[in-house]
């Protein structure tokens, strides 16, 4: 069985070392649909930070992204919370002339903690790792060098409210 | 097959996994742990305590509540949507709150499993209907203008509704534990007594709370209101009575969230403007006589009159918290014996009142000579007090 897997990552490596490869940055916002404390659905804005390399029809990238909030009154109870995310994105793109689309596959864990002041004492809280899996269509614009894309995705965790929660993602980076 | 294909296949499948996975945090077997604002030597603190009856954690349902976000009322009913609330497990596997708004409503779960668990305790657990409603973030007007900063019990929906905290600097309402057994005291009282004096009083509202203008904006149905040739002058017998009852069942709501508590300025916790009128740590060595009481509610002074049933009602707390803290009692025991002599001499008071002639009052203290009857153990300086408290408010001095 492991000779099997090694065997195909000597395939793969061996199938990059031929192929061109690109380079990939971005920095980007993403709205994720998510249902608030006063129970509406609102857009809850991320900062997305990616690096990763195309490859052929293929590209890779690992995304961070953070958000943070706070709720409650200013000084007698206030919950800080922040999550922090991880994606391993897997993208197939297609080379039309004018636009070039991708649809991409990811699977990340998220991070969340929460600062809980409660009359000027605070305690803070380390939650466990959530799971995450997604799915992205996305289109990114047929520019030299320069990344500009804009995505949709539907993202699944059984942490998330709802779930699966949908976002839009706009990103800007380099391609090299 | 390429590859890139049987990768994204993969993923395809995995992803599809997922959607049927069901997450089991959201639907513990047995108690959970939760931390949550809680009084501890006087100060409010985070503690972890357990829920023993949550079912579900995303909708906060179980045994003991049932949430209703922004009720409005249907059929004479409260409808409304369950919250969805957020949580998360910490390392230690403690639930914590991850907004706080699911903060307020863990911890108004857990009061009111509390509550439960000290009318079980008390022999009163039948009393009420389980799990209770409890509408939150609920909207209505008063005079035009948007209630908020507040919480009360409505008899005729048989649920607890608490409007929006808007304060920066005090502890909201939905997680003051005081405030939480005052407004379960009055369901106490409203089977107790309210629905037993429904016919003589023609439905009037018992407690100190509006009640009409929630009704008129949300709408949609309004509860009877006396019959139209009902004269309730404020020199009648009917409208002392009814103050009078007001006043007790704020007075004993206090004394009760004293009882849950044993916290003297739960009201001005929350509401600081009270502090001074509310405080339960003032000595209190007589009741108000029906005189001293009815003068107080024809007072042209409206502040005077309009706040006479909690003015009562406090003074009555108070007196009954001092007594109980010359008893030399434990908490426990204090909540045993003044918690069930509460409970068993509110119908003593249904019957004195209806067995009440034309132009005949029910004096205040009584009640406090019911109340002494249905006492099950007394000692020496608990009896001395009560005894003193009752001459005193026998000369009738008008404080």
């Amino acid at each position: 069985m492991i000779s099997r897997i090694l065997g195909l990552c000597f395939v793969f490596l061996g199938s990059i070392a031929q192929a061109e490869i690109k380079w990939i940055g971005t920095l980007g916002v993403e709205s994720r649909m998510v249902r608030d404390q006063d129970q509406n659905l609102v857009g809850r804005s991320y900062n997305s930070y990616a690096l990763g390399f195309s490859w052929d029809d293929l590209m890779f990238q690992i995304e961070y992204a953070r958000f943070s909030e706070i709720t409650g009154n200013s000084t007698a109870l206030k919950v800080d919370r922040k999550i922090e995310d991880f994606f391993l994105w897997s993208s197939l793109v297609s080379d039309w002339s004018w636009v070039l689309p991708y649809a991409s596959i990811g699977l990340g864990v998220e991070n969340e903690n929460v600062d809980t002041t409660l009359l000027g004492q605070s305690t803070r809280d380390h939650g466990r790792p959530n799971y995450l899996m997604g799915g992205a269509l996305g289109f990114r614009a047929p520019i030299q060098i320069l990344w500009l894309s804009v995505e949709a995705r539907v993202l699944f965790s059984d942490h998330s409210d709802p779930n699966p929660t949908v976002s839009a993602l706009a990103r800007i980076g380099f391609i090299f | 097959m390429r590859v890139s294909q049987l990768l994204g296949l993969l993923l395809c499948g995995l992803l599809l996994a997922s959607c049927n996975l069901k997450n089991k945090d959201d639907h513990p077997e047995g108690s959970v742990q939760v931390r949550i604002p809680l009084l501890v030597n006087g100060e409010y603190q985070m503690q972890v305590v357990n829920l023993q009856s949550v079912d579900d954690m995303q909708e906060l349902k179980g045994a003991v509540a049932n949430f209703l976000i922004a009720p409005r009322i249907d059929g004479g009913k409260l409808i409304g949507l369950a919250p969805k609330i957020h949580s998360m497990r910490n390392s230690s596997g403690i639930y914590v709150a991850t907004d706080a708004f699911s903060l307020e409503l863990l911890t108004i779960y857990y009061h009111t499993e509390q509550m439960a668990i000290m009318d079980e305790r008390l022999g009163a657990k039948d009393l009420n209907t389980w799990p209770r409603s409890i509408g939150v973030n609920v909207n209505f007007s008063d005079q035009g203008e948007l209630v908020q900063d507040n919480a009360m019990f409505s008899g005729d929906l048989d649920a607890m509704l608490i409007v929006p905290y808007r304060r920066a600097d005090n502890l909201p309402i939905a997680v003051n534990g005081g405030i939480l057994a005052h407004e379960h005291f009055h369901s106490l009282f409203h089977k107790l007594v309210t629905l037993k004096l429904t016919e003589k009083f023609s439905k009037m509202n018992l407690s100190a709370h509006s009640k009409k203008n929630f009704l008129d904006l949300m709408g949609l149905e309004s509860l009877p209101l006396p019959p139209p040739d009902y004269e309730l002058n404020s020199a009648s017998e009917d409208y002392y009575h009814l103050y009078l009852l007001r006043g007790l069942n704020e007075g004993l709501a206090d004394f009760w969230s004293w009882l849950y508590t044993q916290d003297d300025q739960f009201v001005s916790r929350s509401l600081p403007e009270h502090f001074e009128a509310r405080r339960l740590d003032k000595s209190s060595l007589s009741v108000p006589a029906a005189t001293c009481f009815r003068m107080r509610l024809n007072s042209k002074d409206q502040r005077v009159s309009s706040g006479a049933a909690y003015h009562f009602g406090t003074q009555f707390a108070r007196s009954l918290r001092e007594m109980a803290l010359k008893s030399g009692k434990t908490p426990t025991e204090i909540e045993s014996v003044y918690g069930k002599a509460i409970l068993r001499s509110l119908p003593q008071l249904v019957d004195g009142i209806l067995a009440l002639k034309k132009e005949e009052i029910f004096e205040p203290r009584l009640f406090l000579e019911i109340l002494k009857k249905e006492m099950a153990s007394q000692s020496e300086e608990e009896l001395k007090f009560l005894d003193r408290v009752i001459q005193a408010s026998a000369r009738g001095t008008c404080l």
